[in-house]
């Protein structure tokens, strides 16, 4: 899959913008604060509705514009998706012109990964950013998960608001069965796949890890605190533990507790490791990652590189670029300096350059 | 803005109404300032009067201007077989489609504990106690939603045990699709096919 044609109007600095892309390698290069990630931003943007850099979604809108716009051309069968920010923080999507029901309901259409110099929370942040980054790939592959996962929330929800109104009169118990139906099912369903798709990228990351040149042995385990469970069992634990739930005022089980883990060398890379282990354990990830959705999908998805190459020692980013001149089918670089992209990308790949919201080619 | 009291009064009241904005509020008002002095009393007649004649009827809950709604008093139509709705405007849609001939509860809402809804806060009272009488059947009719099941799953629960046949309408209709948009041949099909809960 690739993207044939990138257009933005109002979107971060750029007023408007018309871009072709190549099928191969596009480097982006400008300075700091020129607007190159915006670049990657609106890609990234339109594949998962979601921000790439701690981005707020109204931040999407240029200053002074009331909605930005972002529109893509796929380059099999000229589809255009384009997706409108309002400042309400409404989004709408269309597809050749219709619009779609939801937003979210773009997911999946422009399949993309990114690899950012920020992707290291990924390993050491919160629980929710390890969730948050399951929850994204797995809603890209698998439409249902996006719906089941929508109503778990909603259900979470809706008891949460039940232990809360328990802690001041009593509230009966058939009260709370219709909610923890559905978010036993759903649960069920999340966490089914969670477990399958981290046991798919195993033998991956570990592949990988080697290329990049590392020795060590890479497993990922989920912990969840309903592991193995199905809906009927799941339902009865939800049931038990009401009474303990209430008295703390939220669920205390369920995939919104779920943890998963990446070791490195059987040591939780969350505590241990150096920062350069890290790094080259979040690299391989991603590339596992990658390589899941391009079987999944049977075609490769756009893969988006952000400024990733001055944070890597020499030998780590001869061979990562070995494994994407290799590998990949579009990529969208950004770089500060072209010839860290080496000689590889540099020759085969398209530049554009960007200049205070402008392209100068 | 400086505007004069009455009409900024005015912009204030129409601003409340849902789906009213700040925007078209303004216009609303500006246009009754156009009106006839006829015309703007015949509306505001009847705003009192809807609100002054408009009752729930006694027995479901519909909005009706007699203690008994019409469906109520239709001698013609079966009073055993019950069909519970979370709104008045979705009589309106199970009614278009020409197919139920029974009688019709009016929840006026769904169960949601986030917005403080729970059984007291809908006629879910009034409708056990209709079930005194002699009914052979329930059909809940709320809306495939995630609150429509949860509020469809809770009154099965409570009303099973009295011995009643209790309904859902058949999942012909998309999940998250409303009565109300629904179109009649999906509804008709969702009425025959209704499986027992
Ligand atoms: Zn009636």
């Amino acid at each position: 899959m690739h993207l044939d044609r990138l257009k933005l109007r109002d979107f971060r600095n750029f007023e408007a913008l018309d871009l072709q892309l190549e099928p191969g390698f596009n480097l982006i290069v400008g300075k700091n604060a020129q607007g190159k990630t915006n670049l990657l931003e609106a890609i990234y943007f339109i594949g998962t509705g979601k921000r790439l850099r701690g981005m707020r979604d109204h931040e999407a809108i240029r200053q002074g514009a009331s909605s930005a716009h972002i529109e893509v051309t796929l380059a099999e069968g000229r589809t255009s998706v384009s997706l409108d920010i309002f400042l309400s923080g409404r989004k709408s999507a269309s597809i050749n012109g219709q619009s779609l029901p939801k937003a979210s309901d773009l997911l999946g259409r422009v399949p993309v990964v990114a690899f950012s110099a920020s992707d290291l929370p990924i390993l050491r942040g919160e629980p929710s950013e390890r969730r948050a980054f399951l929850d994204l790939h797995l809603s890209q592959i698998y439409p249902r998960y996006l719906t089941q996962f929508s109503a778990y929330k909603q259900a979470l929800a809706q008891r949460n608001s039940l232990l809360k109104l328990a802690q001041k009169e009593p509230v009966e118990a058939s009260l709370f069965v219709p909610w923890e139906m559905t978010m036993s099912v759903s649960a069920e369903h999340i966490s089914l796949h969670r477990e399958r798709y981290l046991a798919d990228l195993k033998p991956e990351i570990q592949a990988r890890h080697a290329q990049l040149g590392s020795g060590e042995s890479i497993t990922l385990e989920l912990e969840s605190t309903l592991a193995g469970l199905d809906a009927a069992e799941i339902a009865d634990r939800l049931a038990e533990s009401r009474e303990r739930d209430i008295q703390r005022g939220s669920t205390s089980l369920g995939p919104h507790r779920d943890e998963w883990i990446l070791c490195i060398d059987q040591k939780d890379a969350r505590r241990y490791g150096s920062q350069g282990q890290q790094r080259t354990a979040v690299i391989a990830l991603k590339l596992a990652v990658f390589r899941f959705l391009e079987q999944s999908l049977g075609q490769s998805p756009v893969l988006l590189l952000d400024d990733i190459f001055s944070d890597l020692d020499h030998d780590r980013r001869q061979k990562l670029i070995e494994i994407v001149a290799q590998e990949a089918g579009q990529v969208v670089l950004t770089c500060t300096d072209a010839a860290q992209a080496g000689a590889e990308l540099g020759s085969h790949a398209r530049r554009i350059v960007i200049e205070q919201g402008k392209v100068s080619e | 803005m400086n505007v004069a009291r009455p009409l900024a009064q005015l912009i204030g009241e129409l601003e409340r109404l849902p789906g009213v904005g700040p925007k078209s509020a303004q216009r609303l008002a500006y246009h009754v300032l156009r009106m006839t002095v006829e015309d703007v009393q015949r509306l505001s007649d009847a705003l009192c009067q809807a609100k002054e004649l408009l009752k729930l009827c006694e027995a479901c809950q519909n909005v009706s201007a007699e203690p008994l709604c019409e469906i109520c008093r239709d001698a013609r139509r079966d009073p055993h077989i019950i069909c519970v709705v979370s709104e008045p405007r979705d009589i309106a849609a199970l009614e278009r489609v020409n197919e139920f001939k029974g009688h019709y509860h009016v929840l006026h809402g769904l169960l949601s504990p986030m917005d403080g809804v729970g059984p007291e806060q809908l006629k879910m009272r009034e409708l056990i106690e209709r079930l005194r009488g002699e009914i052979h059947e329930v059909i809940l009719a709320t809306n495939p939603t995630l609150e429509g099941d949860a509020t469809a799953l809770y009154l099965a629960k409570l009303i099973k045990p009295i011995g009643i046949k209790v309904t859902r309408l058949a999942h012909g209709m998309p999940v998250g699709a409303e009565l109300d948009y629904a179109d009649s041949a999906t509804l008709m099909s969702a009425l025959q096919y209704r499986r027992e809960m």
